[in-house]
């Protein structure tokens, strides 16, 4: 695999982390009787999966 | 279909100013369809800012002319330089440029005009009859079916890019994240600002699309140093216009009729759209020929129906846009971003909130054909003479250009910024190979994907079976699966 294609991933990464870093700040589960999510589990959810996949992106030959 | 509504769209059309912008669009698109390494995912973005200040309707009529002009404009030069200045134009550039060769040059961009003509307007019929079934579902639409066609969206972009499903993804998953950025869309709490003032009121839409296509696209083009040779195989005269030529053209209607139905089908299906369209009328015409030895050495059948398909699947490729709030190819996309940065949300409803717009749009296309069809019958030989631009320049003017939009938008420094660093994050996806159309669709999907979980969670009482299940919004999971079932075995 050509170094560019090793670049991206490695952007996505990065900034996938920039971000899973934060959402730990947020309330991610709230329980009451309407809802069990609040404005952080999206996030989470989205830049766990952006890690995983530019990961695989990163591996992938 | 309903005559009143009908005559509404003929009132909102037939202005002087929606009919202006109805003709700049189809020139801007004759003319940026000509001219190779350009394109409509080239044009748009660009003039997209321009539109913001503009009566909506009169900006997606514009947009829409731009887009159909450019698959009318494409074929030109594949006839006349053997060169494709869209991907569709393939089809045509075998036997259209066989036949200029032979001295029909003519007669070849006669058919593909009236050929397209054809299937524009009866595409544009179709979509009418379309509009009836968006208009019968549309108000029974919530949160939990949005939901459902939201994630039926990203399984067509997954589907629509000619990459891995892998990178598709990935795309995606960045637009979401950009689109995160700033305020909640539900509780209105602050997130991803990084402490930022800017940054609180999060990624203005605009920004991103002109620096993924606008920057992006430019510096791919000045670092490929695109310069084009256009001149090699530029055929020398276009001949004229005899009752020979016309009755070659009326002889193959049947080729036309059934480009007609192919395309229209076609268009609507993501990724594929008028690539699909042409190559499969084009492949339909050859199968069924008494005479298929004739088929890329100047078969005018073939020429016709790929040239029908390609127009006919530009326009249907408008209903899921429209209907469904599904772009299925990077124009779409672009004019979802024009409606939404207009405060106009496509989806079932749109007949019901915004009945002038579609309305004024479906009778636009109609006159737009016409319009097109006079340019193309008249003005083509003049307009071969633009293929001697350098797309180096245009590159650099479309460069400088996109800087100075940017700053005209709120006089602040720090977009330019912005747009520096996510068009050279878009060149490099651009020179990679990845297709940033998935970060558009993921920065416009994303928010909207959140609230309508946080609706329907909040609504149905965490209720998962009333919200995945129990609801129309489950036809558009069971379609989501059996299509990236289908597209995973025949990859576009």
């Amino acid at each position: 695999m050509s170094k560019n294609n090793k670049l991206i991933p490695l952007v996505m990464l990065f900034v996938s982390l920039v971000y899973f870093s934060q959402v730990w700040k947020y309330k991610i589960f709230v329980s009451n009787a309407y809802t069990t999510i609040s404005y952080g589990f999206f996030p989470l959810l989205v830049s766990a999966l952006l890690v995983l996949t530019s990961i695989y992106l990163f591996f992938k030959k | 279909m309903n005559i009143d509504n009908f005559l509404l769209g003929i009132d909102v059309a037939f202005t002087i100013q929606n009919l202006l912008y109805c003709f700049a669009g189809i020139l801007i698109g004759t003319i940026v369809g000509m001219i190779p390494g350009l394109g409509p995912l080239a044009a748009m973005p660009l003039l997209l800012p321009f539109t913001y200040s503009w009566d909506p309707i009169s900006a997606i009529i514009m947009m829409s002319g731009i887009y159909y002009g450019t698959q009318y404009g494409g074929s030109t030069t594949a006839i006349l330089c053997k060169m494709p200045a869209e991907t569709s134009s393939v089809v045509s550039m075998a036997d259209g440029h066989a036949l200029a060769r032979k001295g029909y040059a003519n007669t070849a961009l006669n058919t593909c005009a009236i050929g397209s003509f054809i299937g524009g307007c009866v595409s544009t019929f179709l979509i009418v009859f379309a509009s009836n079934f968006f208009l019968s579902v549309g108000l029974s639409f919530g949160p939990r079916e949005y939901l459902a066609l939201i994630i039926l969206g990203c399984c067509c972009c997954v589907v629509m890019t000619s990459q891995s499903w892998q990178r598709t993804l990935a795309m995606i998953l960045i637009g979401m994240l950009l689109a995160m950025t700033g305020t909640d869309p539900i509780d209105g709490k602050m997130r991803f600002n990084f402490g930022s003032l800017y940054l609180a009121a999060g990624l203005d839409i605009k920004i991103v699309i002109l620096a993924l296509y606008g920057v992006g696209e430019s510096l791919r083009h000045l670092y490929l140093d695109n310069t084009l040779v256009h001149n090699v195989n530029m055929v020398k005269q276009v001949g004229v216009w005899s009752a020979k030529n016309f009755n070659k053209i009326v002889s193959c209607w049947k080729s036309i009729l059934r480009g007609c139905g192919i395309g229209s089908i076609l268009g609507v299906i993501p990724g594929g759209g008028t690539v699909y369209a042409a190559f499969m009328s084009y492949a339909f015409e050859k199968k069924f020929s008494k005479t298929p030895e004739k088929f890329g050495k100047g078969a005018i059948e073939g020429l016709a129906a790929a040239e029908t398909a390609n127009n006919a699947g530009s326009q249907t490729s408008f209903i899921p846009m429209l209907g469904l709030g599904i772009p299925v190819n990077g124009a779409m996309a672009l004019c979802l971003a024009l409606l939404l940065v207009h405060g106009i949300e496509p989806g079932p409803n749109i007949l019901n909130k915004h009945p002038q717009l579609f309305w004024g749009l479906i009778v636009s296309m109609l006159i737009g054909n016409f319009m097109l069809l006079a340019i193309n019958l008249s003005t083509v030989p003049l307009m071969v003479k633009l293929l001697k631009v350098n797309t180096k320049y245009i590159s650099w003017i479309v460069l400088a250009l996109c800087f100075i939009i940017a700053y005209y938008y709120d006089n602040r420094i720090i977009d330019c910024l912005v747009l520096l660093i996510l068009g050279v994050f878009g060149f490099f996806l651009l020179k990679s190979k990845y297709d940033p159309i998935g970060i558009l669709l993921g920065f416009i999907l994303g928010p909207k994907l959140e609230e309508s979980l946080r609706q329907s969670i909040h609504i149905y009482r965490q209720d998962y079976l009333e919200i995945f299940v129990f609801n129309y919004g489950f036809f558009f999971y069971i379609l989501a699966i059996i299509m990236l079932y289908y597209f995973k075995k025949n990859p576009i």
